[in-house]
């Protein structure tokens, strides 16, 4: 799936979860395509040095975007199984069609939709995200794939 | 700078940077810690790499030192290792200014590699980067510092760089801050933007630096050194905790510094904020330190900085902690440098025991005493201030005393006793002393508690006169507008003298033991004039009258300054409105009385000793130089006439001027005792009475006038001593004493 639909999905999420974070979106973005690794954005500050103040809530915006891509890795694998007659690279599309909450048919199954949260849920719950805001991440994740974006014309 | 915090209740807020940062004190005791605890690591390693076997054979095994003494000088035997340890050392120090150096010029591309960090780039946040330059101009820098930034990354802000290129390092979490809660983003990077503004961002990765040098060449060297050779668990014991000692010392110096420039950081910053009630809030939320780990911790504790909003007095107090760590590193330093500078000097003589002795306290004090005579002002400021007494001096004296024995003394004495006992990895390395090793260690414990006490009297006397200086200036228009140079310039002038009454009385003391246990002098007189000939040999001459006359001069010479101009004071943070501090009672220097008083008494001193003078028996000048006869004696005794007289100027001085006493005392006297002795010089080169040469009258004169001063010193001191309960009495108890014209603040 290419980097626009991943980053296009994950932006509409954090306009829901954590709209102010849009402002940086862009560049936490480009750093993250960079080198797409949840370890770096654990990676602290110098604490002996710093202010000293209590650790303050963790990004969402990276933890949004190795989701959404962990969602696409898993959207490949199924849509691969249940749409065999497609090419590879359709696959990527209409992936890319949903990410981008563009029309697709037929729609995802609400079985489909079920596993996304649990994928989403399991990689949100590795990160330092407290369990209530890995339950909204995933719902925003799979409200978003789950209906279109309204007509933008 | 533009301040807007109220002053609570109507104070206030003290500017904290009116004087000398102790940032500074503490990263130039952590030096000299670390200088000298490395130092003694690889003295140590020169020691283990030597032959040993030698100088075992030259202390003859475990002989007793009275064997050892009688054969021939035990240093001697160090004389051979010499050359080992000294290459040794200058190795040590070199390795550890080498990889400090490349340690602290390797940190900042170390912070940005390991925080993966790059430029930020104004046109991609361009909110943000306005920001940032509002709170550089908010913060007075001259040169904007490059921000560099992790989108990613969490955690606070950094400021760092070395040389004039300043970097701040800013994180995902803390650029989204600015979005989500300004005042919290203001106040962390106005936090560390001012630790650029208060330029401790160098002294901060040199002290980091440091450490991890020490570690790396200091620590780890003598360990794996150590550890080759066959280990009892005594010397394992001994091992680790000297390791242990040396670590933890360099660490709590460390973290004092870290901690201090916290605070001044803190200080600075908040002056900037104009929303203290959110500001509050953003503390509220400040990382708990641990009562136990306050000394261990980088930050100070969090209580202790949300009272900076509204109060910085704390920044002001000198405690008995702060005493405590001064007195530990000088211990540190102190106790390396004294068996360092013995061999080096490799003779057991008296006045070499005294260049030992001598050589090391001229290296730590001017640091440590730096740093406490800071302290000390600061504390006397704030109690001006605030109409308040200062802290206990002999508590924090007591805290100094033992932190220089904790620091050193209580190893060196251990080492020492399980050494002469013939145990340990040592034995056998100095003369065996026949006791069992508690009594050893238990004599040993008797000496640092002799040590403790004279140490604690010494700074007793050396916080009360930096106390009565700082009283005495901080009134005149020199110290008027922000102090800078001229404070500086009061302060070293301040640590030389004092630096000088050290050697001064270790020259006492040397002589006096000297006189005693050399020569055999048993006549009271005749050893102290001739300590008092110390006054005669230069360079000695020089030190001592500096010395003394420094004391008195230096406090007192405030009185030829033009007094402060009411409302030009510095010590509030300027702000927009003029400075409401009310000025604090600048207690009076009565610097014409004690002349006067001087004057008048050096003339009767003179009367005094042409008709009466005191009794002198002929046989008391024995030992003395002078000839025992009954005209000699009659002379002399007309001498300690005016000796005493200076002794009798002083007490009525302190009586007279309850202020300040004893440096009036010794003002009063000094000068009854120069016309005293100028009396002398013309008396002495009158034909009638033998007509001796000016320079042999001067010198009779000038032993005279030391003499009478170190009495007047005395005197005045006792007088002081006494008089003081009494005058409190009387403030207490009586109504005519508490009229106003005599109000007297006791010090």
């Amino acid at each position: 799936v290419d980097q626009r639909s991943v980053t296009e999905l994950a932006r509409s999420a954090i306009a829901q979860v954590a709209p102010d974070e849009l402002p940086l979106f862009e560049a936490m973005t480009r750093v993250w395509f960079k080198d797409p690794r949840l370890a770096r954005v654990r990676r602290g500050g110098d604490e002996t040095l710093g202010f000293g103040l209590a650790e303050v809530a963790p990004l969402l915006t990276p933890i949004v975007l190795a989701t959404a891509g962990e969602i696409a890795k898993y959207l490949a694998e199924e849509l691969g199984k249940s749409l065999a007659h497609m090419t590879a690279d359709g696959i990527v599309q209409r992936i890319g069609r949903l990410f981008r909450r563009e029309p697709v048919s037929p729609a995802l199954t609400q079985t489909q939709l079920s596993r996304i949260h649990d994928v989403a849920t399991q990689l949100l719950q590795t990160t330092a995200v407290t369990r209530d805001q890995s339950s909204f991440v995933a719902d925003a994740l799979v409200g978003l794939l789950s209906s279109p974006a309204p007509d933008r014309s | 700078m533009t301040a807007t915090l109220e002053a609570p209740a109507g104070r206030a807020r003290l500017d904290p940077f009116a004087f000398i940062s102790d940032t500074s004190f503490r990263f130039a005791l952590l030096l000299l810690v670390v200088g000298c605890a490395d130092g003694r690591r690889w003295f140590g390693i020169a020691t283990d790499l030597s032959d040993l076997a030698s100088l075992r054979t030259c202390m003859h095994g475990n002989a007793a030192w009275s064997d050892l003494l009688a054969q021939s000088d035990p240093l001697q035997c160090y004389r051979a290792i010499l050359p080992t340890v000294l290459f040794f050392i200058s190795l040590g120090l070199a390795l550890l200014i080498a990889t400090t150096t490349i340690i602290y010029v390797a940190y900042p591309r170390w912070q940005i590699w390991r925080l993966e960090l790059e430029p930020l780039d104004p046109t991609e946040v361009p909110e943000l980067a306005m920001e940032l330059d509002a709170l550089c101009r908010t913060a007075g820098l001259r040169r904007n510092p490059e921000f560099w930034w992790n989108p990613l990354g969490s955690g606070s802000p950094l400021a760092f760089g070395t040389g004039r290129r300043r970097l701040v390092a800013l994180t995902g979490t803390v650029a989204g801050q600015f979005y989500k809660d300004p005042t919290s983003f203001r106040a962390v990077l106005l936090h560390e933007l001012a630790h650029i503004r208060n330029r401790d961002v160098s002294i901060t990765y040199l002290a980091l630096s440091i450490w991890w040098a020490f570690l790396a060449t200091g620590l780890l060297p003598y360990a794996l050194i150590d550890l080759r050779r066959p280990q009892t668990a005594l010397d394992l014991i001994l091992l680790a905790s000297d390791l242990m000692l040396l670590s933890l010392c360099v660490l709590l110096t460390r973290n004092a510094v870290l901690r201090a420039r916290e605070l001044y950081a803190d200080a600075r910053s908040f002056a900037w904020h104009r929303d203290t009630a959110g500001l509050a809030k953003v503390l509220a939320r400040l990382n708990p330190v641990p009562r136990w780990r306050r000394l261990l911790s980088s930050h100070p504790a969090p209580a202790r900085r949300r009272r900076l909003i509204e109060d910085t007095d704390e920044m002001f107090r000198f405690g008995a902690w702060d005493s405590f760590g001064v007195g530990l590193a000088a211990g540190i330093s102190g106790f390396f440098l004294l068996p360092v500078t013995a061999n080096l000097i490799n003779s057991t003589s008296g006045y070499a025991l005294l260049l030992a002795f001598g050589i090391p306290a001229l290296i730590v004090i001017p640091v440590a005493a730096g740093a406490m005579a800071v302290g000390v002002w600061r504390a006397t400021f704030l109690a001006l201030m605030r109409g308040r007494r200062h802290g206990s001096r002999l508590r924090t004296s007591f805290a100094c005393a033992i932190g220089a024995i904790a620091g050193g003394g209580v190893q060196f004495v251990l080492v020492f006793a399980i050494i002469s006992a013939g145990l340990g990895p040592a034995s056998g390395m100095l003369p065996r002393i026949s006791a069992s090793l508690p009594t050893l260690i238990l004599a040993g414990a008797a000496m640092c508690l002799v040590f403790i006490s004279g140490l604690t009297l010494a700074l007793i006397i050396f916080f009360a006169w930096i106390g009565a200086t700082a009283q005495c200036w901080l009134g005149t228009r020199l110290l008027g507008s922000r102090p800078g140079p001229a404070f500086v310039l009061l302060l070293a002038l301040c640590l030389f003298v004092a630096a000088l009454w050290v050697v001064f009385v270790l020259l006492s003391v040397g002589t006096v033991a000297y006189l005693v246990y050399e020569e055999r002098f048993s006549n009271l007189f005749a050893i102290f004039w001739r300590t008092s000939v110390v006054a005669l040999v230069f360079p000695l001459s020089l030190i001592v009258w500096v010395g003394v006359v420094g004391f008195w001069l230096i406090p007192l010479s405030a009185a030829l300054w033009p007094r402060r101009l009411p409302g030009t004071a510095f010590w509030t943070f300027p702000d927009d409105t003029a400075d409401t501090t009310p000025d604090f009672p600048i207690p009076s220097v009565r610097l014409q009385r004690a002349a006067l008083l001087g004057v008048a008494s050096g003339v009767t001193a003179v009367l005094a000793a042409i008709w009466l003078p005191i009794p002198l028996p002929a046989g008391s000048l024995h030992g003395s130089g002078f000839s025992e006869t009954d005209v000699v004696a009659n002379k002399v005794a007309r001498l300690l006439t005016g000796e005493l007289a200076q002794g009798l100027v002083a007490m009525l001085t302190v009586l007279v001027i309850p202020r300040f006493a004893v440096l009036h005392a010794m003002c009063a006297a000094f000068i009854a005792g120069c016309v005293f002795a100028m009396s002398v010089v013309l008396y002495l080169r009158l034909p009638a009475y033998g007509g001796m040469p000016f320079g042999a009258a001067a010198d009779i004169s000038l032993c005279t006038l030391l003499g009478g001063t170190l009495v007047a010193l005395a005197f005045g001191s006792i007088t002081h001593l006494l008089a003081t309960p009494v005058r409190w009495f009387l403030q207490r108890h009586s109504r005519a004493y508490r009229d106003p014209r005599r109000t007297v603040i006791l010090s």
